[in-house]
C-alpha cells in the first residue's frame, strides 16, 4: 500500500513538473514571440512616419497644381460664378423643363 | 578476499550500505567469517560508497533546484522587461510640426551617420579608397588619416542617403559602422522658411518656431500645431512672387490674419530659401520681413487715426476739415497725393487718402490720445507673435506736433507686417485686439480674452470707410465680385541715408472681407515695386499691392468655405453704404 501511495506521489510530481516546465517554456516562446512582434510594429511605424513626410512632400500645393496643370489641362480652379448656396438653385416643380437630366435624377430621390 | 564479500552481497546477507556501528547483530554463520583484515576492506568501501553518493545527491539535488529557480523565479534574477521592445511609439528627438489641418510641416527622418572603429580597420588605405569610391566629394587621405587615428570611435559622414549607405554596407570593410541618427525634415520646403525656421545639426532650433519653442520640441512627442495653413500660405506665397517678378521688387511680405482670433494663416516673406540649405542663404533671404523687418507703411495709418477720431469723439462720420492748402510746419510741408483742394468730410479724408486732412485730424486729437490708442493696438511694442525674430517699432524720439502729424498717415513711425495686421484686425473685429499667434489652441481651451480698443460703433464705421475705398476709392484693383473686398492703400517712400527717395517706395495694401462681418485680413507688402506699362509707370499701393490681395482672396473664398454675396443687396447696401456730402464724378482708382 505504501508503495503504491509513494509511486503515486511521484507520478503527480513528474507529471506536474512536466507540465510545469512545458508551460514555462511555451511563455518563453511567447514572449520571443511578442518581442518580434513589437520589433516588427515598431519598424511599420518607423516606415509609416516616413512615409507619412513623404506624404507631405508629395502634396506640395505647388507640386500637385504643377501635375494638374500639366495632366489635367482643362481643369481650372473653380471661378465664383461656379459658387452658389442651396437655397438658390431652382427645385424641380418649378422649372422642371429647362433641367438637365442628371439634376431631375437627382432630386426625385 | 574480494571474492567473499562479493559472495556476501550476493546472498544478501549484509547490507553495504548500513552504516556500521548500527548494524544489526546477526546470526553468525559458520561458513563466512568477515574478520580482520576483511572487515576492514569492507567498511572502507563502505564509506566511499557512503560519501560519493552524498555528494552526487547534493549536486544533482542542487541542479534541480536551480532548474526549478531559472524556469519559474528567473523573473526575479533577471528582469525579462529589458528584453520586450515597447511598441507603443517611435521614438524620436523632435516632435513633428504640423500645420491646422494636421499636414506635416517639419518632422525628424532616420539617416545613418558611417562611423568606424580604427582598430578593427585592417588596412587603412585601402578602406578610405574603397569610401572614396562610394561617397561623392569624399577625400581618401582625409579618411585614412582619420582610419588611423587611436581611437576607438571615429565620425566620417554624417548624413548618408540610404544609397550611399548601401553602398558602403556592400564593400563590406571591417570596423566600420553604422550609427543612426535624425535628420530635420520640412517637407513642404521654402514655403515656410521664414515661419519654422531650421535646426543645427544636432537637431538644436536656431531660428523661428524651431528655435521659440525647441524646448517644447525636444521634451514633447505630441505635434506642435500651428494656426497655419498650407494652402493658404501657398496661395500667398504664389500671389506676392508673381507680383514681385511683375514689377521688379526687391522683396515682400504677406500676412492672413483670422480676424477673430489673432491666428496667422499664412506668414510669408520674400526672398526666401529652402530650409535644408539654410547655411547658403543671404542675409537678405533669411529675415523675416513680415515679423523682423520694420517699414513705415504710410496711408495704412489713416485706418487709426479716423478711428481713434472717431472713437474719441472728436469727430463724427459727418465732419470734415479743409485740405485747400499744404500744412506748413517748422521746415516741412505736407501735401496730398491726391490733391482735391477743397473741404473734405472724413469718409472723403480716408477715401482720399488725404494727408492735410488726417494730419488735421490728428492734432485735434491730441498727442497723448494718439499714443495711448496707438499702444492699445499694438503699435508701439514689438509684436508679441511667438517668433525669435520680432523687430521692435521704430518711435518718434520726442512726440511732438510734427510727430503727431505724420504718425497719422504713417510717417516718422515704422512698424512690422504682422503689428499693422493686428492692429487693423482689432479695429474691424468689433473693435476688440487680439494679439498675433501662430500656435493653434486645442479645442476644447477657453478663447483667450481680447482687449477693446474702440468702440463697436466705431469699428462698424470703419468698416464703411474701408468698403468705400475699395468700392470707389484708391484700392479698386483689390476689389473681388460677391466678397465685398475693403481694404486701405499705403506707399510710403523709402528712406536712404535719412532721405526720402522718391523712386524707392514700400507699397501696401490692407484688406478685410467679407466687410459686412470681416472674417479675414490680408495683407501684402511689396519693398521697391517699380511701376511697368500695365500700372501706367505707377508703383503704388493701390496699383501694385492691391492685386496682390485680390488674388488672394478669389482663391482662398471658396476654401475657407466663404460663398459670394449679392453686392447689391439692401442689407448689405444698408450696412456698408457712406453718403458723401458732395457727388463728385467716380475716381479712377489709383
Amino acid at each position: 500500500m505504501r508503495t503504491y501511495a509513494i509511486a503515486g506521489w511521484l507520478l503527480l510530481i513528474m507529471v506536474a513538473g512536466y507540465a510545469m516546465f512545458r508551460v514555462s517554456f511555451e511563455v518563453e516562446l511567447l514572449e520571443d514571440r511578442v518581442s518580434e512582434l513589437n520589433r516588427e510594429a515598431l519598424q511599420e511605424q518607423e516606415a509609416i512616419h516616413v512615409l507619412r513626410a513623404e506624404w507631405s512632400y508629395l502634396n506640395r500645393p505647388e507640386r500637385l497644381s504643377r501635375l494638374a496643370h500639366d495632366l489635367l489641362p482643362k481643369l481650372q480652379p473653380p471661378t465664383l460664378n461656379q459658387i452658389t448656396t442651396i437655397d438658390k438653385i431652382p427645385t424641380g416643380e418649378e422649372t422642371d423643363e429647362v433641367l438637365p437630366a442628371a439634376v431631375k435624377l437627382t432630386q426625385s430621390r | 578476499m574480494i571474492g567473499k564479500i562479493r559472495q556476501q552481497l550476493i546472498l544478501g546477507t549484509r547490507n553495504p550500505f548500513r552504516a556500521p556501528g548500527r548494524r544489526r547483530p546477526c546470526v553468525p554463520s559458520k561458513k563466512l567469517i568477515a574478520d580482520g583484515p576483511v572487515r576492514e576492506a569492507i567498511e572502507t568501501g563502505r564509506t566511499r560508497l557512503f560519501i560519493t553518493g552524498a555528494v552526487l545527491m547534493l549536486a544533482f539535488g542542487c541542479i534541480g533546484l536551480r532548474l526549478v529557480d531559472l524556469t519559474i523565479f528567473r523573473s526575479v534574477e533577471e528582469p525579462r522587461v529589458g528584453r520586450i521592445v515597447q511598441s507603443e511609439r517611435i521614438e524620436t528627438e523632435r516632435a513633428d510640426i504640423v500645420d491646422r489641418n494636421g499636414t506635416i510641416l517639419a518632422t525628424g527622418l532616420p539617416t545613418a551617420s558611417l562611423v568606424a572603429d580604427p582598430k578593427m580597420v585592417i588596412d587603412p588605405d585601402e578602406a578610405a579608397q574603397l569610401v572614396a569610391s562610394v561617397l561623392p566629394d569624399a577625400n581618401a587621405s582625409d579618411i585614412a588619416r582619420r582610419l588611423r587615428m587611436d581611437r576607438r570611435f571615429v565620425l566620417l559622414r554624417r548624413k548618408l542617403t540610404p544609397n550611399q549607405q548601401w553602398n558602403i554596407h556592400r564593400l563590406g570593410i571591417p570596423g566600420l559602422n553604422f550609427q543612426r541618427e535624425e535628420t530635420r525634415s520640412f517637407p513642404h520646403g521654402r514655403l515656410f522658411s521664414h515661419v519654422l525656421g531650421f535646426t543645427d545639426v544636432d537637431n538644436h532650433g536656431l531660428t523661428g518656431i524651431e528655435k521659440s519653442f525647441d524646448g517644447r520640441l525636444r521634451d514633447e512627442r505630441e505635434a506642435l500645431r500651428l494656426t497655419l495653413d498650407v494652402r493658404l500660405q501657398h496661395i500667398m506665397h504664389t500671389a506676392l512672387s508673381d507680383a514681385i517678378d511683375e514689377y521688379d521688387a526687391i522683396g515682400g511680405a504677406g500676412v492672413i490674419l483670422d480676424i477673430r482670433s489673432g491666428e496667422v494663416l499664412s506668414l510669408v516673406s520674400l526672398p526666401d530659401f529652402e530650409p535644408s540649405q539654410a547655411g547658403d542663404a543671404s542675409e537678405e533671404q533669411r529675415r523675416n520681413r513680415a515679423t523682423l523687418g520694420v517699414y513705415e507703411l504710410g496711408s495704412a495709418f489713416k485706418i487709426f487715426t479716423t478711428a481713434m477720431a472717431l472713437d474719441a469723439g472728436v469727430v463724427t462720420m459727418d465732419d470734415g476739415y479743409d485740405a485747400t492748402k499744404p500744412i506748413r510746419i517748422s521746415r516741412f510741408t505736407i501735401r496730398d497725393f491726391h490733391a482735391k483742394k477743397r473741404w473734405l468730410s472724413v469718409p472723403e479724408i480716408f477715401m482720399y487718402s488725404s494727408n492735410i486732412g488726417a494730419a488735421k485730424m490728428a492734432v485735434d486729437v491730441g498727442a497723448e490720445t494718439q499714443r495711448d490708442y496707438l499702444g492699445k493696438l499694438g503699435l508701439l511694442k514689438p509684436s508679441p507673435i511667438e517668433l525669435p525674430e520680432v523687430g521692435s517699432p521704430l518711435l518718434p524720439r520726442r512726440w511732438q506736433t510734427i510727430s503727431t502729424m505724420t504718425v497719422s498717415f504713417g510717417h516718422g513711425i515704422a512698424v512690422s507686417p504682422v503689428q499693422l495686421a493686428s492692429a487693423v484686425s482689432a479695429v474691424l473685429n468689433e473693435g476688440v485686439y487680439y494679439p498675433p499667434t501662430l500656435i493653434k489652441r486645442s479645442d476644447d481651451a477657453p478663447k483667450p480674452m481680447g482687449q477693446r480698443v474702440v468702440s463697436k460703433q466705431t469699428s462698424h464705421d470703419l468698416r464703411r470707410l474701408l468698403r468705400l475705398v475699395v468700392a470707389e476709392g484708391t484700392g479698386g484693383r483689390a476689389a473681388v465680385k460677391g466678397f465685398l473686398v475693403g481694404g486701405k492703400t499705403g506707399s510710403a517712400e523709402k528712406q536712404v541715408n535719412g532721405r526720402y527717395k522718391r523712386s524707392s517706395l514700400i507699397s501696401s495694401f490692407v484688406g478685410a472681407f467679407p466687410m459686412n462681418d470681416p472674417k479675414y485680413l490680408v495683407l501684402a507688402i511689396l519693398d521697391e515695386p517699380k511701376g511697368n506699362k500695365s500700372t501706367h509707370g505707377f508703383a503704388t499701393g493701390g496699383w501694385v499691392a492691391a492685386p496682390v490681395v485680390r488674388q488672394v482672396v478669389k482663391r482662398m473664398g471658396p476654401i475657407v468655405g466663404m460663398a459670394p454675396v449679392d453686392e447689391t443687396s439692401p442689407e448689405i447696401q444698408e450696412t456698408l453704404t457712406v453718403t458723401l456730402p458732395s457727388e463728385e464724378p467716380k475716381l479712377a482708382s489709383f
